[in-house]
This record gives C-alpha cells, structure tokens and sequence, in this order.
C-alpha cells in the first residue's frame, strides 16, 4: 500500500489528527461530534482520506449504496453502526447541505523519475534519517497511528506508550513492519482493521520509521539500525 | 477560504495590482489544487494549464484508484499479452524502446473532470458521488511510445477476439476492493494513434503518471489509459471486472437528477466531448479599465472531432465574438484560442462557448448522470474591474 500523503506547504506544523477532532468543518457545513463521526474517522481511512467522504453531497439511499460498497471492498465499519452511520451521513453531508470546489494549494509533489534507479522506491529517502523517519512515518503511518501516533479508537492502535514500541527488544516492532497485523487486542482493546505489511519499503526506510515512533510522543525506547531490519526479513 | 491571491501573497509570489504578470505566475508556478490528498487526486490550476500550449509534467493533474505501487523493479518489469492470440508475448522496457517509436500529442482528461459543477447546477438532488474535480482533472501533453496496433500484430490477435482486459501494477489494499481492471474493444486498440507510452512530455514517464508505460487512448476517457500496466488479456467479451462492469458507465437513457442507474442500463464512457476552458483572467485577476487585456483557454473535442470555433463573450453571454484559434499540433491536442478586449469598470462576466466539426456545442449545463462524467458546460469567470 502506498499512502502518498504529502505535506501541504501551507499547513500549521503538526496537524491535529482527524480522529481528535471534536468536531469538523466541511466546505460550509459541521460534522458533529459523536459516536458517527468517531466511526467514521476509524473505518474510512486505511485507503484514502477523509476528505473524499466529506466532499460527497448525497442523498439517503445514496449514502447507504455507497456504504456497502466501501464494507464490501473491506471498510472496517461495523454492521451493528452502519444505519446510525448512514443516518449521520445524509443528515450533514446530504445535498442541501453547503459545498465549497477544492481550493486548497499546494506545491505539486516532486514527480520521480527512475530510469538510473533500476530497484525505484516511490519516495526517495533522504540521507537524513531523522528527517527522513518522521516523512515516512507522515506518508505511510499517520493516517492510521495518527500524526501525534494517537491512533483511532477500535480501528487502529495508538503508538505512543505502545507496548511494542517501547518495548525494550524492538524483535516484534521490526516483525510486526515486515509482515502487518491483525486480530491481535493490544492492551485490552481489540482492533477490526489489518495492518498491512510495509516490507516493500527499504531496510533503511523502516528502521528510520521504526526509530522515529521509539523516540516520538513520549516514547524513548532502543532504536534500531537496517541492518536487524535486513536480517529480520 | 483563502483566495489564491492571498495564498500566493503568503507564499511570497508578487501580488500586482492590476493583471497577473507572468512574472507573479512563475513565483506561484508549481502549485496543484488538492481534490482528495491520498491517493493523489490533484488537479491543475487554470493558470497552470497551458503555459506552452502543453501542461508541464510537474503540475500534470496526477489521479488513481490505488495510488502508485510501492516500488517497480523495472529490470523485471513487463507488459504480458496473452489470451486470444498466437503468440503470447512478455515485453520488457528494452523491447518496447526497440519498436517504431512514435508521438502523440493528446489531451489526457478524468471522465469525472467537472463533477463537482453538477452538484452546483442539481444543487437539491444527490450530487454524483466522486472526486469533485473542478476545471483541473485535464492536461496536454507529448505521449511517446510504440502503437498498441504493432505489439498486437506480433501477438496475432485470434478470429472472434474483440476486446482486451487490461490492468497494471497497482493494487488494492484490502483484498476485497476491485483491482482496477479496464476492459477496452480491440478495434480501439488497433487505432494507430492508441499507444503504450512510455516517454511524457519528452521525458520519461514518471513514476506517479504510470511509469514505465501506460496505455493512452487518445480522445477517450483517462480511466481507459491504465498506468503501470501490466497484462493485456485478449478475449471475446468485454470483463465482468467491477471498474468495468459497475464503474465508468453511463445510463443509455438519461434520468432524472439525483436517480440512479443500474449498470445493464448503462454504457462504458468512452470518448471526451467538446469542451473548453478560460486560463486567462482566472477569479482572481485584476483588471484595470481601459486597459487592453486578452482572454486565453484552451479547447479539445474528443474521438477525433477537431474544434472548429470558440466563441467568448465578456457581458455574461449578451453577445459572443470569434476568439482566435492558435494552430494545432495534432488531432487529439487541444488548441489555444484568444480574444482581445478592453475592459469596463466593475465586474464583467468572461464566457468560453466551443464547437467540434461534428456539430457539437457546448451547453449551459451537462446532462445529470449518476457518475457525473463528461461534464462540459460553458464555463464562467467573473473577474474584477477596477477604475483606471
């Protein structure tokens, strides 16, 4: 899976995650606070973001059709929530509600070329591995863990204070990168999403994820080099 | 909100108080309009369109379902064609910089390019449900490569062969979402101005616009020309693959807004239709009275129809003049068009109309369709006059 997150130039230094939000504003409408949109944030963001479900203006019978096709390719929405969900999406997202075109600028991504790169990587890493970890984790974790790795409740865990992140042998942090997880409860909650395996990224680009979430958010535990990635393989 | 103006202002751009000089859109140069952030969903600003009479590479707009794969070993990379054919063939890049190598310049465009206009002309229905592209979800540019026609003539497609199911790199993240899968006529394949492109713009293909190659279909919707393809599957009947088979279609009898349609009263979109589009003045420029200024756009039919005329009235559609075409570099690149005028003071209303040599016009307003495609409805641009 490739996030392809990328930054805006205009943005604040770290956004708010999505999932803190008590409430969102919407191109001239309010989401509300509240289970819905709590269910919301966790179920619609392991494919694309939350921006492309707030700028839909549909009717009740739409929102419904178009919530079983997103269960039906793999959404992690609960049945037990889905008309309440439904419910809450024709009520502040429906036609009458105010929508604004897309106006938010940005530099255009640097586009890659990979004729000299026989082995080509979608995002180049910088040598710079701090930087580097912290643009990773931006592009591929973060709209899962979160930007300040809180999470999503009963969708994806929060990496600070994680167990496995602060754990003091980094064995199942490196494991858990290379191969993805699911079905595990993780400090007593049970999460439904999947966690994909990253080990298309690079030894180094995994350790410098891993390293940015073991010394993020309050975390400080041992960090680890590409090498135990590699041999981890 | 904040204009673009001010966003440029904020960026550093120099702000003019009249017309935005050229100079002020190089200091703004490289900026996109985020549709949907992940994946990419960006389309190019107005201003941004046609600098060259091509859109640069850099701010091409850039869309998928799945986003790019995460990586693409190109030494093992290779187009597989097989099905119905004599010879099934597994090409690598070396094989297809090998063949004739031709350019095509075309226009690339989203089917939904213009979506989110429905919304705002069916404003109390439900609005299609999609990426709500704006002008941007389009672009001009050099596609080089080698004829679809000539890769099937080596594979020899069999008798009773009709279509080919085609499909690329990228995947879905769970294993229940639809891999994008595009099924396409063979007889569209044979057209010798379909091809495998594999160059852009004179450079190689990049990696977020389907590197190494990609089909491209000139005159066609964007979902025909797969990125990072992968397997051309030659076969009897179009696929029952979802991006085919429910996605991409329109109702063969038109509705009332907001209704949907079943997928077996629907047909694939296929070709673009007449349209144009206004680069210059965009909302945001400064006009001063009595100065001379020219409107620019852009405008492109689809299927092979060349654009014949554009008409553009500055008084809200009160009257419309001829604007001048510019030459056109092939059939299925779009052509320039211009229209000198001086401007009143306050606000003045700047429309576009297009026609196609099949007697297509623009209308006021496309037709409502479930998927909100093909929108080409004459756009608007009012802009700000100030006294001299």
């Amino acid at each position: 899976m490739d996030c392809g997150a990328k930054r805006s130039t205009a943005t604040a230094a770290a956004p708010t995650p999505a999932v803190r939000a008590t409430s969102l504003a919407v191109g001239g409408a309010t989401l509300p606070a509240g289970p819905e949109l709590a269910v919301l944030q966790s179920s619609c963001q392991a494919c694309h973001s939350f921006g492309l479900v707030t700028q839909q203006r549909l009717s009740a019978a739409t929102w419904k059709a178009e919530v079983d096709k997103m269960r039906r390719f793999g959404a992690p929405l609960p049945k037990a929530n889905e008309a309440a969900v439904v419910a809450y999406l024709a009520a502040h997202m429906g036609p009458r509600v105010p929508l604004a075109a897309p106006h938010t600028v940005v530099t255009a991504p640097p586009i890659t070329y990979n004729e000299a790169h026989p082995v080509a990587a979608a995002h180049a890493p910088s040598t710079d591995s701090s930087a580097a970890g912290s643009q990773l984790y931006t592009q591929n974790c973060a709209a899962c863990h979160g930007a300040a790795g809180a999470g999503a409740p009963g969708a994806f865990p929060p990496l600070a204070h994680d167990p496995v992140v602060t754990a003091a042998n980094p064995a199942d942090h490196i494991t858990i990168m290379l191969k993805g997880l699911h079905g595990k409860a993780i400090g007593g909650t049970s999460y439904s999403s999947q966690m994909p395996s990253f080990s298309q990224l690079s030894d180094n680009e995994i350790a410098a994820i891993i390293d940015h979430e073991r010394t993020s958010w309050g975390n400080n535990a041992p960090i680890v080099t590409p090498d135990q990635v590699k041999r981890a393989r | 909100m904040r204009t673009r103006l001010q966003f440029l202002t904020a960026l550093g751009g120099t702000a003019a108080a009249g017309a935005l000089p050229s100079r002020a859109l190089a200091a703004a140069a490289n900026t996109m309009i985020v549709v949907n952030s992940r994946p990419y969903d960006y389309e190019t600003p107005l201003e941004e369109l046609a600098p060259t009479g091509y859109t640069a590479t850099r701010t091409f707009f850039i869309r998928s379902h799945m986003g790019p794969p995460a990586s693409i070993d190109v030494r093992s990379w290779r187009l597989v064609v097989d099905g119905l054919v004599a010879h099934p063939l597994s090409l690598g890049l070396d094989d297809l910089r090998k063949m004739e190598k031709v350019e095509i310049p075309a226009v690339l465009q989203c089917s939904g390019n213009g979506r989110y206009f429905f919304g705002e002309a069916f404003a109390t229905v439900s609005h299609p449900a999609g990426a709500q592209w704006t002008y941007g979800g389009v672009g001009n540019a050099r596609w080089g490569g080698v004829r679809v026609r000539d890769v099937l003539a080596r594979a020899g497609v069999r008798p009773g062969a009709r279509f080919a199911t085609n499909s690329g790199l990228d995947n879905p993240l769970f294993p229940t979402t639809p891999k994008f899968v595009r099924g396409i006529e063979v007889e569209k394949l044979l057209d010798p101005d379909t091809i495998l492109a594999y160059e852009m713009n004179g450079d190689p293909l990049p990696y977020e616009h389907g590197y190494p190659a990609r089909l491209l279909v000139p005159g066609w919707a964007g979902d025909h020309c797969v990125k990072w393809i992968a397997h051309m599957t030659i076969a009897q009947t179009l696929t029952t693959d979802f991006w085919t088979a429910v996605g991409y279609r329109y109702p063969n009898r038109l509705g009332p807004p907001g209704k949907g349609v079943a997928p077996q009263d629907e047909h694939p979109v296929t070709a673009l239709n007449v349209k144009s589009l206004i680069t210059a003045p965009v909302a945001t420029t400064r006009l001063r009275a009595g100065t001379p200024s020219t409107v620019r756009g852009v405008a492109w039919s689809g299927d092979g129809a060349q654009v014949t005329r554009v008409e553009v009235s500055v008084d809200a559609g009160r009257t419309w003049r001829d604007a001048e075409l510019g030459t056109s570099p092939g059939r299925y690149s779009w052509r320039t068009f211009t229209h000198r005028w001086t401007p009143a003071a306050g606000t003045v209303s700047v429309l576009a109309r297009a026609h196609d040599d099949r007697g297509a016009v623009q209308p006021k307003v496309s037709p409502w369709n479930p998927g909100g495609y093909l929108w080409n409805a004459i756009q608007r641009v009012d802009v700000e006059v100030t006294r001299s």
